[in-house]
């Protein structure tokens, strides 16, 4: 009875003791906000008490739920979300309202059956919306090389993976976690980082074009937290990151997967968001 | 324990309470999850999924109310069944029905394993489209409604379920400026009220004839083979169906048995084999891209990764072989869990059935509350069950399934129509 109470008392004070958080995704049930969300709640448990609230639609996390949360949030943000919210969607976010602690970059890359994009003309999936950045950059790449590509919009990327990789289409705009994939269900499949990471990635430069944004800027946010919870929680992720067999270690492929900055200073990230969600808009 | 147990009961709790499905009890056993390999996950996975649909199509046969979202058929044809021994003849029907089509599917896998690419050309838009339109066609043509009140059901599930935010199109419609709205209607609320509904009170008061013959009770009926192997190939494609998986199996093996027969129990067996060969097939989708095609497969995904799976390095075949396996041990187990309550049956209608069905529509608000408190919505879906159950009440005498089907196809069938022009170049 007596060791009873005392692991009743020690759960108590640790239930007591340790700060609460909630993440919330943003993003759908099934895409990688989702995963990681989910991967944050299980690695964070030792240190928080974890809710993690999913969704799985932007519109009802940021309109409906997270006005109604109180305590500190952890949340997703997407810089293509931003600018179709701006763009008159559901919702948008002021990324000010809270701090961001992790900065993505995520070039999109080039998959395709053989031809090359800058001359041959195909049909070339890209993620939702169907009006949205990946369909003006398809439109900006006609007008920058003379193609006649037809965009074709799929609902995710593992739609616009199986589309490549069934022939539907002869290109896909797809993020590097499902490159590899891609190749490995069919090697004459060609995804060309080399494009991606020096060709078009960074054809707004070379070419003046600046319609053009290849790629996708997410941060992480913390919301209704005071600044020693702030760090003590992007410690947390930080180190977990760096952590092989951790859960979002497990994900990220050992951090490989990703492109994240932890240092930006608020004037960095404001200037990188505005500069992607304007170009995507 | 054993991955096969926590599957199994896993199954039937999803099986049997309209609204748990797959996607929230892997949420809610996350904690126990996280110490399997991923073969047991899988395991436990593809236990919970057939178990699942031996068990949902029990409450659908006997009291209306469909357990799992595919036993929608079975909800429709149990009104017409006249007997107790109809009854237990759809029950253990389905039971054998379904051990055939998840036995036939894992054979079938276990032997063709090398040409399981082949399915990636079955993800073409114009196939997905032509399905969902064939669908809808025969519906208008099968379905005992008028052909015109048909059309008027399919037109109106399109116009609700279309309300919201459609992310695809970046539009939006009949939202009202109404955040709650801009997620659209719940389905959960939606079938509550537009399919259990109209069942139950069509039920009520509809007294079942009460069989003399007490030995033909609990005797095993099985369908023609034929029959079943044309359910289980038809259940086995819809599977593959993004987003509807096993319900689009039952409901187009429905649709095709409409043609053929009149007899409500060959039409239950017909849609509860095809569910049943579906729950296996949607996760080839997983295993052989990595692509999860509905919500429980991403979680499912997301524990096999913790645990070092990797599409790339992942031997399909030799472990989908020991998959099919433990996935015939798993038909049978499922099969003598739900042939014996063909046995029952006579048990089930000593229960006062009009007091039964005021029971159930009591808990299917309470049901509705809770999904609402898991969705962080209850006002909303509250709301909503308020204002679409009178119309539900209303639909008694009209059989709402093409208007459910089209509800929870309808942004594939949006966004698989304008794919498709964009394909074609129209």
């Amino acid at each position: 009875m007596k060791n009873y109470l005392i692991i009743g008392a020690l759960l108590f004070s640790t239930s007591a003791v340790a700060d609460s958080l909630t993440i919330l995704n943003s993003g759908s049930k099934t895409g990688g906000f989702s995963m990681q969300s989910t991967a944050y709640s299980q690695d964070l448990a030792d240190e928080f008490n974890i809710t993690l609230v999913n969704p799985g639609d932007r519109c009802v996390a940021l309109g409906n739920l997270l006005p109604k949360i109180d305590g500190p949030v952890l949340m997703p943000w997407a810089s293509d979300y931003e600018a179709v919210g701006r763009d008159g969607a559901c919702v948008t976010y002021d990324i000010n309202q809270g701090t961001v602690v992790r900065y993505d970059t995520s070039p999109v890359y080039v998959c395709s059956r053989g031809g090359d994009i800058s001359k041959d003309s195909g049909k070339v999936a890209h993620t939702v919306p169907a009006n949205g950045p990946l369909a003006r950059v398809i439109s900006e790449l006609n007008n920058e090389f003379g193609t006649t590509h037809t965009p074709v919009v799929y609902d995710g990327s593992g739609d616009a993976r199986l589309a490549i990789i069934n022939g539907e289409v002869d290109y896909a705009l797809l993020s590097k976690k499902h490159t590899g994939i891609v190749i490995e269900a069919d090697s004459t499949i060609n995804c060309d980082v080399s494009l991606a990471a020096s060709g078009l990635n960074s054809l707004p430069a070379s070419s003046g074009n600046d319609k053009i944004a290849f790629g996708f800027d997410t941060v992480w946010i913390i919301i209704n937290a005071d600044s020693d919870l702030t760090n003590k929680i992007k410690m947390s992720m930080m180190e977990n990151h760096l952590n092989c067999e951790s859960a979002i270690g497990t994900w990220s492929k050992c951090n490989t997967t990703l492109n994240s900055r932890w240092d930006l200073t608020t004037e960095e990230v404001n200037k990188n968001w505005e500069t992607m969600v304007a170009t995507q808009r | 324990m054993e991955p096969y147990l926590l599957g199994i009961g896993m199954g039937l709790v999803s099986g049997l309470i309209p609204g748990v499905g797959n996607f929230v009890l892997l949420l809610l056993a996350w904690p126990f999850l996280y110490n399997f390999s991923v073969m047991e996950l899988l395991i436990i996975y593809v236990s919970m999924a057939s178990i699942s649909q031996f068990i949902g199509s029990i409450p659908a046969i006997v009291f209306g109310i469909p357990g799992e979202s595919s036993s929608f058929p079975a909800v429709q044809e149990s009104k017409r069944l006249n007997t107790i021994e109809e009854v237990s003849k759809s029950i253990s029907g389905s039971a054998f029905g379904s051990a055939f089509g998840g036995i036939v599917v894992a054979g079938l896998c276990f032997y063709f394993v090398q040409y399981l690419d082949l399915i990636k050309h079955f993800y073409s838009t114009k196939l997905l489209v032509g399905l969902l339109l064939t669908v809808c066609f025969v519906m208008v043509l099968t379905i005992d409604n008028k052909w015109w009140v048909n059309i008027l059901l399919i037109i109106s599930g399109l116009l609700l379920g279309s309300i919201g935010y459609n992310s695809y199109l970046n539009t939006e419609f009949l939202t009202f400026g109404i955040n709650s709205l801009w997620s659209g209607l719940p389905l959960t609320v939606v079938l509550i009220c537009l399919f259990a509904i109209p069942q139950i009170l069509n039920n009520i008061n509809v007294p079942i004839k009460r069989l003399g013959n007490c030995f033909e009770i609990g005797k095993a009926y099985i369908l023609n083979p034929i029959y079943l192997f044309f359910s289980t190939v038809i259940g086995f494609f819809g599977g593959l169906v993004p987003g509807l998986t096993t319900v689009f199996s039952s409901i187009s093996a429905y649709n095709v048995s409409l043609l053929f027969t009149n007899n409500p129990v060959k039409r239950i067996v017909v849609s509860e084999t095809a569910n049943n060969a579906g729950a296996f097939s949607m996760l080839l989708p997983l295993l052989l891209f990595g692509i999860p095609i509905i919500g429980s497969e991403a979680i499912l995904l997301f524990l096999m990764e913790q645990k070092g799976f990797s599409i790339v390095s992942w031997d399909f075949t030799s472990s989908f072989r020991e998959l099919s396996i433990s996935l015939i041990y798993v038909n049978i187990v499922g099969l003598f869990i739900a042939w014996p309550l063909s046995k029952c049956v006579t048990m089930f209608y000593k229960i006062n059935l009009n007091m039964l069905m005021y029971i159930i529509l009591v808990s299917l608000f309470f049901i509705t509350l809770y999904t609402g408190h898991l969705n962080y919505n209850m006002g909303y879906y509250l709301i909503c069950f308020t204002l679409l159950a009178p119309i539900g009440a209303f639909l008694r005498n009209v059989n709402t399934l093409p208007l459910v089907f089209t509800f929870i196809v309808h942004d594939k069938l949006i966004d698989g129509v304008y794919r498709l022009s964009q394909i074609l170049g129209v």
